[in-house]
């Protein structure tokens, strides 16, 4: 809305015709001369008495030079207006043009003194202290004895970083919020009578008390430059955006993270944000004798370790740079692949092969849903969960769902639905605190899962009077989730049916493969997404405990394991579970713990033997 | 009955194991690339041509790329523009009707070296066949009126101050026809000849493609209106005051300071445009700072 009503252009005084004089207009000192005068008028802006924007004002006026070059000579005035430069007349900067009809402007030098009076000591305003702070910066175009480097091109010139500033004014009463503090103002013009400068001003100085420009901003401005493979090769740079994007540093920047540093709060000096060197120049910020105090700054990793330090933001995946993060990489990208890859195959294949079911299988999935049936109409009805676990497995699908929904926006921060899903959580400031309390949640629950199991074992042995840590081994790994041999007798006898080698269909017992499969892969992956979610959480107190390359590895093994838990979820768990056909949109199994006796049949089949035993028993 | 049923069961089961299947071997697919990409140098899978596209990135920035300023209570959204200091703010509407800018362009004007930036702003709210058509040769238009830029319709005039300048969503366009019947001047030979000769170019010889860009433009004259014609203290080219210019509005056009600052420019630029450049002066096809007037 706001911004709407910034793009509106409303005439202002300056667009109405004034009252010019013919008869001065052909005098002596021509046509510019009578603008000059005519800008005495209180009627013209401040900022443009020669009267400009009679033509500067049309979005058309533009053309295309011989080299193919759109030159657009449009000046929004609003936006003009909204930032330190309002006050700055065309020919502060453009100082070349003294005549209308005028040639083409000459390139603005920014360090000239312009018409503005610097108003601490009333002389005229100049940038020029920005180029002595640039002189043996890493940008300056000339090396230390002042001859020009090479692909002097690529060397930024002022207009390379900065369009026209714009405020970004903030009140500042009890909280902290953008925009002009109207309190503030009204204080103000109570003595100072002229409202435009008191909101200028007042946005000026606001503008300076916290970043002059958004991180996002700051960070695209270099990824001008850094970001360009073709400028990195010819200055013999890595990716540095890249890699930085992939940090928490700059996930949060691109989520809107105000506070989340950005090239700037590491790379320039705290005293002078021009002067940036590189990093193995000793008065660089980020030399590996001075990162620490970077790193460690009041308003950063003020509690860690200088082992903080250690960390590398710039980490990338390039074996030749980068050999323990590459493999670290690897490794789970063979394991992802490795393990989703088969099952999703095996799964597909599984789901053709249902179309095309052999003559046997049908027979013996008919003799068992028959047998399923007696067993559920003498049992009233087949239980597979019970209360607890159903309530267990809840309580995980909330807490993934949650971790999802507040980690992949991280994963993924340049989705354009990132931030929409992060809003609904509250935005970068409370969605990761969220994603921590999830995690917390799920290891605890977790944790308790796993006591709860082996004091299951442990009473059960008193019940029968057993004892000794053999035996309680043995009892846990004879526990049903636990894989067994046959589990892979059960993997080849699938594979062999689905590929159409062998007409028998493997009969599962209480857990088939994949069941087993999947439920250790909790232990894996909530054992590794805990840990390493625990260690990027606390850096500060990481630092304490370990190098900080720790770290790397634990982004690493974070990012990737995240990613191969959702994949095997939503491509292998949902669809192997609630996408087989009979079974869809939704199983009751998980909500009222009792399994179909076809579904008996043909998944658990074996779990009928005991009962058709009994049968054959009795009978 | 049952067979019937049977058979959709099984069509349906077709379908949707197919659909299944289909997911989720995309799926698959997709996460395959996507975790081979992480590995390796981000760099070394980027576009090393990207100073060669920095002409056509400027092309492109007019209309589809963005850059976001953010500034807190608001968020501009602007299109970027490489090297441009001031700010935009957004991009104005472009014609979508009026044919010539088909080949030509919102931005057509490149010949006049120093008013071809003012000829460019007029095309904003003058169709071209203002000033370079004409329907009968020596016959200039004497009637005007404002035609919708999206449809090419008549429309009544545009509330100037409610617009950002030049922005009125119409243009003003010549009239044809009787006074009870006014339609804009438009190319209906012309146009459908242009469709045709754009099919079939590569087919055609030079001598054709000559033949063919003669006819297309047949009623552009050799002379356009100038500037003079327009921001003249005498007559007009332009009724202003009835094209819904307010009159003040129209004296200004009218005013000394418009006619004057045009003449100078005319007076000073234009001439040498009809004459053969000097070398230097093609080489760069810009007016060198000391050249006198």
């Amino acid at each position: 809305m706001k911004q709407s009503a910034m793009m509106n252009h409303p005439r202002d005084a300056a667009g109405t015709p004034r009252d010019a004089t013919a008869s001065s207009l052909r005098a002596a000192m021509g046509l510019f001369a009578l603008v000059v005068v005519l800008a005495s008028s209180p009627k013209l802006h401040a900022a443009d008495p020669e009267n400009c924007l009679m033509c500067h004002r049309f979005r058309g006026l533009a053309r295309v030079d011989k080299q193919g070059t759109y030159r657009l000579f449009y000046v929004d005035e609003t936006l003009f207006n909204r930032g330190p430069h309002a006050r700055v007349a065309c020919t502060g900067c453009h100082a070349d043009i003294e005549n209308i009809p005028h040639d083409d402007a000459k390139p603005v030098n920014c360090l000239r003194e312009c018409h503005i009076e610097e108003p601490t000591r009333e002389i005229l305003f100049t940038h020029t202290k920005v180029e002595t702070a640039l002189q043996g910066s890493v940008h300056t175009p000339m090396d230390a004895n002042g001859a020009p480097h090479a692909n002097l091109e690529d060397f930024p010139q002022c207009k390379d970083c900065h369009d026209i500033p714009l405020f970004r004014p903030i009140s500042i009463f009890k909280k902290m919020r953008a925009g002009v503090s109207e309190r503030a103002i009204s204080r103000c013009t109570l003595c100072h009578t002229d409202e435009s400068f008191v909101r200028y001003f007042y946005s000026h100085v606001t503008t300076r008390l916290h970043k002059a420009r958004d991180p996002r901003e700051v960070v695209s401005m270099c990824a001008s430059c850094h970001a360009d493979a073709a400028f990195a090769k010819r200055h013999g740079l890595p990716d540095v955006v890249a890699s930085y994007l992939e940090t928490y540093h700059g996930k949060a920047v691109l989520l809107g993270s105000a506070m989340a540093p950005d090239c700037l709060d590491c790379h320039a000096r705290e005293d002078s944000v021009h002067e940036m060197h590189a990093r193995t120049d000793p008065r660089s910020s980020v030399y590996s004798a001075n990162r620490s105090a970077t790193c460690n700054a009041q308003d950063c990793h003020d509690s860690a370790t200088p082992a903080l330090a250690s960390f590398d933001v710039h980490a990338t995946r390039n074996p030749r740079t980068h050999p323990l993060e590459f493999a670290i990489a690897l490794f789970f990208v063979l394991a992802t692949l490795g393990i989703l890859l088969p099952i999703l195959t095996l799964n597909v294949l599984g789901l053709i092969r249902e179309l095309f079911p052999s003559r046997q299988a049908e027979k013996e999935i008919e003799r068992l849903t028959e047998l399923a049936d007696r067993k559920a109409a003498a049992e009233g009805g087949i239980r597979r969960f019970t209360g607890g676990q159903r309530i267990q497995h809840a309580l995980l699908v909330v807490l993934f769902v949650i971790l999802c929904l507040t980690g992949f926006p991280m994963k993924f921060p340049q989705a354009s639905w990132a931030p929409v899903i992060y809003d609904l959580f509250g935005g970068i400031h409370i969605a990761p605190i969220i994603h921590r309390i999830a995690g917390v949640t799920l290891l605890t629950g977790f944790a308790v899962h796993v006591a709860l199991i082996l004091l299951n074992v442990r009473r059960s042995m008193r019940r029968e009077n057993k004892q000794g840590l053999r035996v309680y081994i043995r009892r846990v790994l004879a526990l049903p989730m636990i894989p067994q041999w046959r589990d892979m007798g059960d993997l080849v006898a699938m594979a062999k049916y689905v590929f159409f080698l062998s007409p028998k269909r493997p009969n599962y017992g209480h857990f088939c493969w994949k069941e087993k499969l999947e439920y250790l892969g909790l232990f894996w992956g909530i054992g590794l997404l805990g840990v390493t979610g625990v260690f990027l959480w606390a850096e500060s107190l990481s630092s304490h405990l370990f190098p900080s390359w720790v770290l790397n590895v634990a982004y690493l093994a974070h990012t990737y394991e995240s990613l191969l838990a959702v994949a095997h979820i939503t491509l292998v768990h949902i669809p192997g579970v609630l996408g087989r056909p009979g079974l869809s949109p939704l199983s009751g199994m998980v909500l009222n713990g009792r399994i179909s006796p076809r579904t008996l049949a043909e998944e658990h089949g074996d779990e009928l033997s005991g009962f058709a035993a009994a049968q054959e028993a009795v009978s | 009955m049952s067979h019937k049923s049977s058979l959709s069961k099984k069509l349906l089961l077709f379908l949707y194991v197919g659909f299944l299947g289909v997911l989720l071997a995309a799926a698959g697919g997709w996460l395959t690339k996507f975790l081979v990409g992480t590995l390796g140098d981000p760099l070394a899978g980027k576009d090393t041509q990207l100073a060669r596209m920095k002409i056509f990135d400027s092309v492109v920035a007019l209309t589809e790329k963005k850059v976001v300023r953010y500034l807190g209570e608001w968020e501009l959204q602007e299109p970027r523009l490489p090297g441009h200091f001031h700010h935009i703010g957004r991009w104005y509407e472009a014609d979508k009707y009026n044919f010539c800018i088909k080949c030509h362009g919102q931005t057509p004007h490149s010949n006049n070296l120093q008013v071809r930036a003012f000829l460019n702003m007029h095309n904003l709210f003058i169709s071209c066949q203002v000033c370079h058509v004409r329907e009968k040769e020596s016959l200039a238009p004497a009637r005007f009126a404002w035609s919708n830029i999206a449809d090419g319709q008549l429309c009544v005039s545009p509330d100037m101050s409610k617009h950002p300048w030049g922005e009125y969503g119409a243009k003003v366009v010549p009239l044809k026809n009787s006074e009870g019947d006014p339609r804009p001047v438009t190319f209906e030979e012309e146009e459908a000849f242009a469709v045709e000769y754009f099919k079939q170019r590569d087919r055609l010889t030079d001598q054709q493609k000559v033949l063919a860009n003669e006819f297309i433009h047949r009623r552009c004259v050799e002379t356009p209106v100038r500037c003079s014609n327009c921001h003249s203290m005498q007559k007009a080219f332009l009724p202003y005051v009835s094209l819904g210019y307010t009159k003040e509005r129209a004296a200004f056009l009218m005013s000394a300071e418009v006619a004057d600052l045009v003449a100078r420019y005319e007076t000073f630029h234009m001439p040498s445009l009809l004459k053969p450049a000097e070398p230097a002066q093609q080489e760069t096809g810009e007016r060198r700072p000391n050249d006198a007037p």
